[in-house]
């Protein structure tokens, strides 16, 4: 799996700051207004004691960076949906595909891990799993093997 | 049946945690934990269970050993992430977490507005 102090090293590569903050309502915010100030990304404090979670929530905050290149961009991840100005779709796709890479993901299919030891070996959350094997199209055996719990 | 020892243990290990981490994430002694760990050894009180569960990102009765699946029950407090195309707008965020966004970007205004530029040397 992609090691969680990866993440943090990757948003301090691109100069990004990382703000904990006392939040219940949004649990990660990606802002940048270029020119104005530098981007920074809100991470609920909920998040402490929840790694698969803040992995998921930092890693989409992360996508929205990557995918918006220095426009201005806001976006937050509340507690039960995913808002944001636009491209919010892209930057989940963005972060799964970082958390959970195709060709390591094929090969755990093919080395025959049901569903929930693919959630645990990425270590994110199952819906992610979920998201990957649409994302990638499955056919109908490998659907079958990851489908069947 | 897998016991709850046996469980924690077994969480525990596939994050590589030592006992020690384990103990830091909950407030409590290393002891504690290698006491539970120990085969036929004490249990925690719900409270702590209800811990282990968000530690672990687990439900409580996987922890227990009633159940294989681990998936956490609570969905309400997980991000939908598969879902977020079908809503678009900051306009549509509750006026809870509306009012948690705007106070960041003041605190962000106000913290990180002059950083950028050098012209403070």
């Amino acid at each position: 799996m992609i090691p969680t102090h990866f993440l943090f090293q990757l948003a301090d590569y691109e100069g990004i700051a990382i703000e904990w903050r006392d939040m219940h309502h949004v649990q990660g915010i990606y802002i940048h207004a270029p020119g104005a100030y530098k981007p920074v990304i809100a991470l609920s404090n909920t998040l402490h004691t929840q790694e698969r979670k803040l992995r998921c929530v930092l890693a989409h905050e992360l996508g929205h960076h990557f995918l918006t290149a220095g426009h201005h961009a806001i976006a937050a991840s509340t507690t039960n949906r995913i808002y944001a100005s636009k491209n919010e779709h892209l930057a989940t796709k963005w972060a799964v595909n970082l958390l959970v890479p195709t060709d390591v993901f094929l090969e755990c299919i093919n080395d025959g891990m049901d569903f929930y030891e693919l959630v645990d070996y990425f270590y994110v959350l199952p819906d992610w799993i979920r998201f990957k094997s649409d994302l990638i199209k499955l056919d109908e055996q490998h659907t079958g093997t990851i489908g069947g719990s | 049946m897998v016991t709850f020892g046996e469980r924690v243990r077994e969480l525990r290990r596939a994050r590589k945690w030592t006992q020690n981490d384990l103990a830091d994430r909950l407030g409590l002694d290393r002891t504690t934990i290698s006491k539970w760990e120990r085969q036929g050894g004490s249990e925690p009180d719900i409270a702590t269970i209800d811990k282990l569960a968000n530690v672990f990102d687990v439900n409580t009765d996987y922890l227990l050993g009633r159940t294989n699946d681990p998936t956490p029950i609570n969905t309400d407090d997980l991000p939908q992430t598969v879902a977020p195309y079908l809503v678009d707008g900051l306009k549509e965020l509750t006026p809870e977490a509306r009012k948690e966004v705007m106070d960041f970007i003041e605190y962000v205004k106000v913290k990180y507005a002059k950083k950028d530029g050098d012209d403070k040397k």
